[in-house]
């Protein structure tokens, strides 16, 4: 819970109090926020993460590249095919070779399914801080459309490690077509209903629009990326700008709203799961036959190389230095997460303490994913 | 607020209580899991099924293993994997690389046990086919009411 | 499908470090390009401020995605990278130049690149408290993942080893 740190006059005189939000998750997730107000007004906002630490860079380094697989995931289990997906690209890059068409629009598949599902899983987290108890049940129940796709794609539900280097692990599964297209066209119709309940909702848009603005210069200067970037009114999109995997085939919109405020950083992410959708069907049609599979040797050659996939949060980059050992010499991982840290103080500043839990889940800053 | 947005406001708020109470004739999401089951599909990465006939005892399972929960024991003359379900993540790399297509995955999920002991399963046991359950319950979109959980074609009634 | 079997042509990347090369001259002690969209310098440490001024108002480079360090034992070598890029420029958007500044193992000291590029705060600190290289002009060079009263080696040092079970 919140709990008062220290209540001291400040030089002008007046007093400001500060309080620390969190760690125990009392709507910061896992870390805590530093936050001094004046009267209801945010002064001074400070994040303070490292309360789920695990010190991934060092475990990498430890293991083989296969290994690491399920290591890479573990930051952000609810978009792990983002993550292993980048991990993999620079991996491959280094080892010389190319999955097979037919892997490639897997991986896109199951990425897309994974940024619907991180999508949904923001929203109803959104939902309940904001104290709509309804958004906290219907995202989660829909998500569940989602994750047996998944489930029925790669075996698992949210920690798949389905990309491996050279391909994918499985194929896709008889009847995966259809059951696609129904569950997200299903989807669709589902998010208009959240539109009636939420996101048109009086009392959501009194609540968003026009709190935690975030400025175009701003965002570009700090290095905010995914949808807190695109809600600011920059059309930035890996899957657009440096085309990866299967996408340069694909055909599809980069969601972006002007406004830079909470409300058009949640329409960002609910357009881009219409998008999703509409990829997911787009790849279920289109995908070439083939084999899904290619043998790779367990080894990381003498080199460098840099990969970045647009994950749900935003942009993930892999920086690989290899020694020609089975084992990673060194592996920069950058997560969406961890990028947008910088731009919680400037969201945050100047807005009302009640504002705050809207403002932040606008975000969609994930802690776990931002300490690895 | 305009006299305009005011009425825009109280009809946006009423459209929002109107597709909230639909639902209260929207079929459940949720199961009650002991007693109803979903069925999950042939695929699953579940626990692990030995094949004792077709086992090397090579240790490449172990060695693949990103939690280290394979350890290889001696039985009789042969060596075969022993699993610590308490550490495995259920990746089945194992799976994938045996040589010997000695190991399968199941269905079978459900494996909490009391004590940590009893998280050791030995090669006799995973060798044992998984216990079959009264699975019946499957996910479909295309109930009248909505998204729920549908007792599959031809399941046995309940008991 | 992507980059690796077409040969593109590396065109932009030249033109990239020509002009570095051009401007700085000894600065730029190393430079190559890995692949399409991947150009990468190394640049003495004492012109790192120069070079990178250069790179964000002259070349476009606004913004860093992100900046790490690397540890050679064998060599008795730090280094530094960051991974700038552009996003003005819609058709230089998929260039990402590593920016590298090779330090001595023994006296790990460099300028920081805030005063540049904001978003690489960070990043720094994390490189601080992993490393131990200290960034001089750095805002708040604080801890930011390992708890306060941590008094180990840097642990993501090649010396430091972890007990593996």
């Amino acid at each position: 819970m919140t709990s008062v740190v220290s209540s001291e006059p400040s030089e002008s005189g007046s007093q400001t109090l500060t309080i620390s939000v969190g760690p125990q998750h009392s709507g910061s997730g896992h870390m805590r926020l530093i936050i001094e107000m004046d009267g209801d007004i945010i002064i001074r906002a400070s994040p303070d993460p490292g309360y789920v630490h695990r010190g991934t860079e060092k475990i990498y380094e430890l293991r083989n590249i296969i290994k690491n697989i399920p290591v890479i995931e573990r930051p952000a289990i609810i978009d792990a095919s983002n993550l292993n997906h980048a991990y993999i690209r620079a991996v491959e890059e280094l080892q010389g070779i190319e999955a097979p068409p037919r892997a490639q629009y897997l991986r896109c598949l199951l990425n897309e399914m994974n940024r619907i599902t991180s999508h949904l899983y923001w929203l109803s987290i959104f939902g309940v801080f904001l104290g709509h108890t309804t958004m906290f049940m219907w995202p989660l129940g829909d998500r569940e459309l989602i994750v047996d796709l998944q489930e029925k794609l790669t075996g698992a539900r949210i920690t798949h490690s389905y990309i491996v280097p050279g391909g994918v692990r499985r194929d896709l599964p008889q009847g995966m077509k259809e059951e696609a297209i129904k569950r997200t066209q299903y989807l669709e119709k589902r998010l208009e209903e959240y539109d009636k309940i939420f996101f048109e909702n009086p009392i959501f848009t009194a609540r968003a629009k026009g709190v935690g603005k975030l400025s175009r210069d701003e965002a570009v200067k700090l290095g905010a990326v995914g949808p807190a970037l695109r809600g600011s009114g920059v059309d930035y999109d890996v899957r657009k700008d440096e085309p990866y995997a299967a996408y340069p085939e694909l055909d599809f919109n980069v969601c972006t709203r002007q406004e830079g405020d909470s409300y058009a950083r949640s329409m960002a992410r609910i357009d881009e799961i219409r998008e999703s959708c509409k990829l997911i069907r787009q790849i279920v049609q289109k995908i070439p036959s083939g084999p899904f599979r290619r043998k790779a040797p367990i080894v990381v050659p003498r080199g460098e190389s840099y990969s970045r996939v647009e994950s749900a949060r935003g942009e993930c980059s892999v920086y690989l230095i290899g020694d020609g050992g089975d084992k990673p010499y060194r592996l920069r991982f950058i997560t969406g997460s961890y990028r947008n840290m910088a731009i919680i103080a400037p969201v945050l500043i100047g807005g009302h303490m009640a504002d705050m839990p809207t403002a932040w889940w606008s975000i969609d800053y994930w802690p776990v994913e931002a300490d690895r | 607020m305009t006299v305009k947005g005011s009425i825009k406001a109280v009809a946006d708020i009423w459209t929002a209580y109107y597709s909230g109470l639909r639902h209260l004739f929207h079929r459940s999401y949720t199961l009650r899991f002991p007693e109803q089951r979903l069925v999950v599909e042939k695929g699953y990465r579940g626990r692990h099924l030995l094949h004792l006939d077709r086992c090397t005892g090579c240790g490449i399972c172990a060695w693949i293993c990103p939690e280290k929960c394979i350890t290889i024991v001696p039985r009789g003359e042969r060596w075969y994997p022993q699993y610590f379900y308490g550490r495995c993540c259920f990746c089945h790399f194992c799976t994938d690389y045996c040589p010997e297509y000695a190991l399968e995955e199941t269905v079978e999920f459900d494996l909490a046990e009391y004590t940590r002991d009893r998280l050791v399963w030995s090669p006799e046991r995973l060798a044992r086919p998984p216990a079959g359950k009264n699975d019946k319950y499957v996910f479909s979109v295309e109930t009248p009411r909505g998204a729920s959980n549908i007792p599959r074609v031809g399941a046995k009634p309940e008991k | 499908m992507t980059t690796l079997t077409n040969i593109p042509s590396l065109e932009r990347e030249d033109h990239i470090l020509d002009q570095l090369k051009e401007k700085f001259g000894d600065a730029i002690k190393e430079s190559r390009i890995s692949r399409r969209s991947r150009p990468e310098v190394t640049i003495a440490m004492e012109k790192m401020l120069e070079v990178s001024r250069f790179l964000r108002d002259e070349l476009g480079f606004d913004r860093a995605n992100g900046a790490g360090g690397a540890d050679y034992l064998r060599d008795q070598k730090m280094e530094v990278i960051y991974h700038v890029s552009n996003l003005t420029r819609k058709e230089t958007r998929d260039i990402v130049l590593s920016v590298k500044e090779i330090i001595p193992r023994s006296s790990p000291k460099v300028n920081s690149l805030v005063s540049i590029w904001p978003s690489v705060e960070n990043f720094e600190r994390e490189t601080y408290e992993m490393y131990g290289i200290t960034f001089d002009g750095h805002p708040h060079l604080e801890k930011l993942f390992l708890i306060d009263n941590w008094d180990g080696p840097p642990p993501l040092r090649k010396d430091v080893r972890i007990p593996t079970d």
